[in-house]
């Protein structure tokens, strides 16, 4: 056992030294995986790194700043929902809309996070929670986002082949664009000032951080994020209602995968993706009936045993020398 | 004529200046009516039983409580109830009583970060790099620099404080107990410390219950007594007043020391 241990603690380091390698390969594994492959294990990737985009979103706000925003599901929706009005109403080409739709959303949650950034802990968990919830009222009485009904996109002159290659790389796309800023910011002082601010608040302030502002300005990327995935989601389905879009689950899944894959690590949102996703589909074959339980199970023995994520497992332990 | 050159010289002397400043949480009166000056360049000791308000005082010098009534003037700006940050950036900065580790930072780390923000400039990074690695040599921290901050025993906390307001130039530093919790040794070297860091024209206001320390490092002594200032002058003149010594020191100090 001690020598088995030993044994991954080397390969560990092997791996933290080898790490730009191992991430040239996974992403050269992405890119040629769709020419392929089936078109159910397209639609399982996307929706895999769907959920690592929101995941990322959330790690931003909970796990670099400590701001648990549960209603980021209102920035995946309302963007959602832009989409599906620009692509209805004009003849924007798709990724200026996508662009449009999320910046909106970052918009939004900036307007909103001045006076919601105020409170802190579970407090703010609620407020987003409420944010969410308001919004999703607005679109379902809105008409010219067809109210309880829902809305479609204008059939578009492409085949299925190939609607799922676009959603697939886009989604591909923004994960790895997500995780490299994501990586850059954390080394730059504004991630200093992000993991100040996790610490302690206080302290932040007495060495000179705007708390509010780098607190808002998080949130505004956050919502980017989350905005984007929402579009590019929008854009997938074909049809959109409140219900799907502001859908609960949703939000309980990406906070799982934020959690699964380990606060504040840059990759943890994509390797808890990957793995929930995996086990999600495992479970659901093997165990239909209860499949929810069964995994709520699994995120509770999850969070109990591994607090802070599989990136626990996977990081070497620090040693205390230069 | 004479007297007046005296009169600007003096108040272009004053660094903090606090008029009738107090603070009223509900019933409570926390700080009633105190006023005082801190000069550039000199140790202010304060000191005072439990409850007198010291660590109040504090938190409204840097903009963390609002005063219910009175102003802060700082280098001749009004700084009443301004956000902690500009306070910061404006050069003040202070230790907390009860340190405050950043959770999951690296001591390194958040030396790094008080040297990019604290300062009134933006600094490059590199720059923060160098500057919190010499005052982690001078405070003989760089030994632990990439211990997590919250692994320090209390003497590294409070030395990792003292660093973060050197490391933002500060013209003012608060300490605010710097040396409650530390033993007899590690007493000597932090007095030291003080002494080098005014030494370089650092002015300080030091909170302090270790009356040996205070006594010995400041250059003059205010007393607060349930939110009053009862007593101000040099250690001796302090350690004499009969006030002082009723309701704080006892009579050990009524014939004692100072400088």
């Amino acid at each position: 056992m001690k020598l088995f241990l030993k044994y991954f603690e080397d390969t560990k380091l092997i791996v933290e030294k080898h790490k730009w390698l191992f991430i040239s390969l996974f992403i050269i594994i992405m890119v040629l995986f769709p020419l392929y492959t089936s078109n159910y294990l397209i639609r399982m990737f996307s929706s895999i790194f769907m959920y690592a985009c929101l995941g990322i979103a959330m790690n931003i706000m909970l796990g670099y700043i400590g701001y648990a925003a549960f209603g980021n599901v209102a920035f995946f929706g309302l963007s959602a929902y832009i989409t599906m009005v620009l692509l209805n109403k004009t003849n924007i080409p798709l990724l200026i809309i996508f662009i449009i739709a999320a910046l909106v959303s970052a918009m939004y949650a900036i307007i909103l996070g001045f006076p919601i950034l105020r409170i802190r802990g579970h407090y703010f968990a609620i407020a987003t929670l409420g944010i969410a919830e308001g919004t999703r009222e607005v679109m379902s009485i809105l008409e010219i986002t067809g109210g309880g009904k829902g809305i479609s996109a204008p059939i578009l002159e492409m085949s299925i082949n190939s609607i799922y290659r676009i959603v697939y790389y886009s989604f591909f796309g923004l994960t790895i664009l997500s995780l490299f800023a994501c990586y850059y910011i954390l080394k730059k002082p504004f991630g200093y000032a992000l993991r100040t601010i996790r610490g302690d608040e206080d302290v932040a302030a007495g060495v000179g951080i705007n708390t509010t502002y780098y607190k808002v300005a998080a949130w505004g990327i956050s919502a980017f994020i989350a905005g984007l995935t929402g579009s590019i989601f929008a854009f997938w389905m074909g049809y959109i209602d409140p219900v799907s879009v502001f859908d609960g689950m949703i939000n309980v899944k990406f906070t799982v995968v934020a959690l699964l894959g380990g606060l504040g690590s840059v990759i943890g949102p994509l390797i808890g993706s990957l793995l929930f996703e995996l086990i999600s589909v495992f479970i659901w074959e093997k165990f239909l009936d209860i499949h929810l339980a069964v995994l709520g199970i699994i995120i509770m023995i999850t969070i109990i045993f591994l607090p802070r994520g599989i990136m626990q497992f996977l990081k070497p332990q620090r040693r205390h020398t230069k | 004529m004479n007297d007046k050159i005296e009169k600007t010289r003096e108040k272009k002397n004053i660094l903090l200046k606090i008029t009738g400043v107090s603070k009223i949480f509900g019933g409570v009166k926390a700080l009633e009516d105190v006023s005082f000056n801190v000069k550039q360049g000199e140790i202010l000791g304060i000191i005072g039983p439990n409850g007198a308000g010291k660590t109040t005082l504090v938190n409204t010098i840097m903009g963390i409580y609002k005063p219910t009534s009175g102003e802060i003037w700082f280098q001749n700006q009004n700084i009443t109830a301004m956000p902690t940050y500009k306070i910061t950036k404006l050069g003040m900065s202070r230790t907390f009583q009860i340190t405050k580790p950043v959770r999951g930072m690296t001591v390194f780390d958040s030396v790094i970060s008080a040297a990019l923000f604290g300062n009134n400039k933006k600094v490059p990074l590199n720059n923060a790099l160098k500057i919190a690695d010499d005052i982690l040599k001078l405070l003989s921290l760089h030994t632990k620099k990439n211990f997590l901050s919250t692994e320090l025993n209390i003497a590294d906390l409070k030395k990792l404080d003292l660093s973060k307001c050197l490391v933002m130039n500060s013209n003012m530093i608060l300490l605010d107990e710097v040396m409650a919790g530390l033993n007899r040794k590690e007493i000597e070297p932090m007095m030291d410390l003080i002494k080098k860091v005014n030494s370089e024209g650092v002015t300080i206001i030091a909170i302090e219950h270790i009356m040996k320390a205070v006594m010995n490092i400041s250059h003059r002594v205010l007393v607060l007594h349930h939110g009053k200032k009862i007593s101000e002058g040099t250690p001796k003149e302090v350690s004499e007043d009969p006030k002082v010594i009723k309701t704080y020191l006892g009579k050990k100090y009524s014939n004692v020391k100072g400088e």
